[in-house]
């Protein structure tokens, strides 16, 4: 819980979406956590630099631990690739 | 009989004002925020895109809420023939908003947030706006005193006054360990209370499109008419079940969007009456095209169309896998809020400001210019945003996307034109809003012109009298 006021307090809805809600200008983080190539260490690298869009966000060693926290329990709730979704005749979706 | 208080009228011409300057200001930030996408690192020490964006949305949120409150203070008073129940609940409650707002911009430039879609601040300053809505809540039921045979319009201004209150507590339940704890649990809520709460603003606002209708036509049938009341129920059972295209794609029960794609096609009704009447309107158009405010009223209508047309398309869940996370969303938002919300809120400012306002004829013009660089460019802002959304769609739906930065810089061309198709929507409200605002402070803050000044107030048969010639000569252009 402390992770997810950590991502509140930083506003980081403001450019990422966690399953495909909130913003547009950063990458939707929900699988961040366990994608192929990214993972814990490539989140604290880009927390930690910044991007020329991104501010360094200068989070304490607790706060960083506590924000891979609350990414690692997003990433286990499910997935939010749309491509995993199976379209039905109806309209209807299930994944 | 006493006196109704000119300070009345004014209080609720000022929640018109307060939300106008909003709107300028919020569409400021949003050029500034387009900037970021086109100009990366743009103002990025000073307000980086995590600032700027609330400062955006929560200017334009509070515009459409000051707008929508003033509007239904002001017509309940023109309604009832009566001054509103308390003019002191009237100043507390515009006091407790003009406040709060001013304190969340600044911890916004601060960077204090509290970080939730829309209400990116600190959930403490939420309660100063609940109190304040729950003293407008008071003030109109106090005012209204009975519903008894109401017109239709008296209940969606109920409904939507007394949900909003509940709906916006309910979107503050993530503050709670059961609801914080389980992310899924917690979006969910969250996107139920945002659908339902944009539901009751609507009710506020249409409420008052269909009062300015009538007041403009002199043809009061609607308000008590069986399709009225029909499709006022229709939009209140969306309100409470069309919440769930927002989650589609959150691991929830297959029954949430089941009952969502289900409700969200009851609004194929609302569409097909649309165009079933369509002729019907564009005569009455041809009827009323000199009223300013009829005109933004008849843009409304056509953006209704349009915007139907996406959102039931979004509605359908195997299509809401593709748009869902795009910029098609972007597009339906700024579709439904400037191009339905605020074009509702501006015939109603055009209608309360500007009444006892002759406009110059060069005025005119300006307004009539503003107008037309407004939808054209809204248009094209609202394509371009379909754009990056159809092409940002296709990335995410490809095996083998590349990466998401190179995604971003092929949307640069969509993003240049709505970035600059902002800043024509701003140039365009602002050469709508400069003359009505003008006016207005000139004609000594919108008190009513045949009022007694001397004393501050007017008699019930004066504002009676007022009413009347409102009825018949609404906004008297040259």
């Amino acid at each position: 819980m402390q992770g997810k006021m950590i991502w509140q307090k930083k506003n980081c809805g403001a450019c990422h979406q966690i399953y495909g809600l909130g913003g547009f200008l950063g990458p939707d983080l929900t699988n961040i956590y366990s994608a192929v190539g990214k993972g814990p260490m490539y989140i604290k690298a880009f927390v930690t630099a910044g991007t020329p869009v991104m501010p360094s966000f200068h989070l304490q060693e607790q706060e960083m631990t506590e924000l891979l926290q609350y990414l690692r329990h997003v990433d286990a709730s499910g997935k939010s690739d749309p491509k995993q979704f199976r379209v039905n005749y109806d309209g209807t979706i299930a994944n | 009989m006493e006196p109704l208080p000119i300070n009345n009228v004014r209080l609720t011409k000022l929640f018109l004002l307060a939300g106008l300057i909003l709107l300028l200001t919020g569409m400021l930030f949003g050029i500034i925020g387009g900037l970021q996408y086109i100009m990366p690192g743009f103002l990025k020490m000073y307000l980086s895109f995590e600032k700027v964006r609330p400062l955006h949305v929560s200017s334009v949120v509070f515009w459409i809420l000051l707008a929508a409150m003033g509007g239904v203070l002001h017509y309940t008073r023109e309604y009832t023939g009566q001054n509103l129940f308390s003019t002191r609940l009237l100043r507390v409650q515009l006091t407790l908003f003009l406040g709060t707002i001013l304190l969340i911009l600044i911890s916004y430039i601060i960077g204090s947030f509290g970080g939730r879609e829309y209400w990116e601040f600190p959930p403490l300053l939420a309660i100063p706006i609940l109190l304040g809505w729950g003293l407008f809540v008071i003030n109109y039921i106090k005012s209204i005193k009975s519903l008894k045979k109401q017109p239709v319009y008296v209940w969606m201004w109920l409904t939507g006054a007394i949900g909003f209150l509940f709906i916006f507590s309910e979107s503050y339940l993530w503050v709670l360990p059961y609801f914080q704890k389980d992310v899924v649990r917690d979006m969910t809520v969250q996107w139920k209370s945002y659908g339902s709460l944009v539901g009751c603003w609507n009710m506020l606002i249409y409420g008052s499109g269909i009062y300015l209708m009538e007041k403009i036509s002199n043809d009061k049938a609607y308000g008590h008419s069986k399709i009225g009341f029909a499709l006022y129920f229709l939009g209140l059972f969306n309100l409470f079940f069309n919440w769930s295209h927002h989650i589609y794609t959150l691991p929830v029960s297959g029954d949430i969007r089941h009952i969502g794609y289900l409700v969200s096609m009851t609004e194929l009704l609302i569409l097909g009456r649309i165009i079933y009447k369509w002729k019907e309107t564009v005569t009455q158009a041809q009827k009323f095209d000199h009223l300013i405010p009829y005109r933004f009223l008849w843009a409304a209508d056509v953006w209704i169309l349009l915007n139907l047309f996406l959102a039931i398309a979004m509605s359908v869940p195997a299509i809401n896998i593709y748009t869902h996370g795009t910029h098609i969303t972007v597009a339906h938002v700024m579709g439904t809020t400037i191009g339905i919300n605020t074009m509702l809120l501006m015939a109603i400012c055009f209608d309360i400001l500007g009444e006892n306002i002759q406009f110059k004829k060069r005025s005119q013009r300006q307004i009539a210019n503003g107008y037309l660089i407004v939808n054209g460019s809204l248009f094209v802002f609202f394509m371009a945003l379909v754009g990056a959304g159809i092409q940002r769609s296709r990335w995410q739906m490809n095996q083998d996307a590349g990466p998401f930065g190179e995604m971003m810089v092929s949307l640069a061309p969509y993003f240049i034109a709505f970035t600059l198709a902002g800043l024509f929507i701003f140039v365009g409200f602002s050469m709508i809003t400069y003359p009505l605002l003008k006016s207005f402070m000139h004609s000594n803050y919108g008190s009513d012109n045949n009022a007694n000044q001397n004393t501050g107030s007017i008699t019930v048969n004066e504002a009676n009298k007022l009413l009347k010639s409102a009825l018949t000569e609404p906004v008297k252009v040259e």
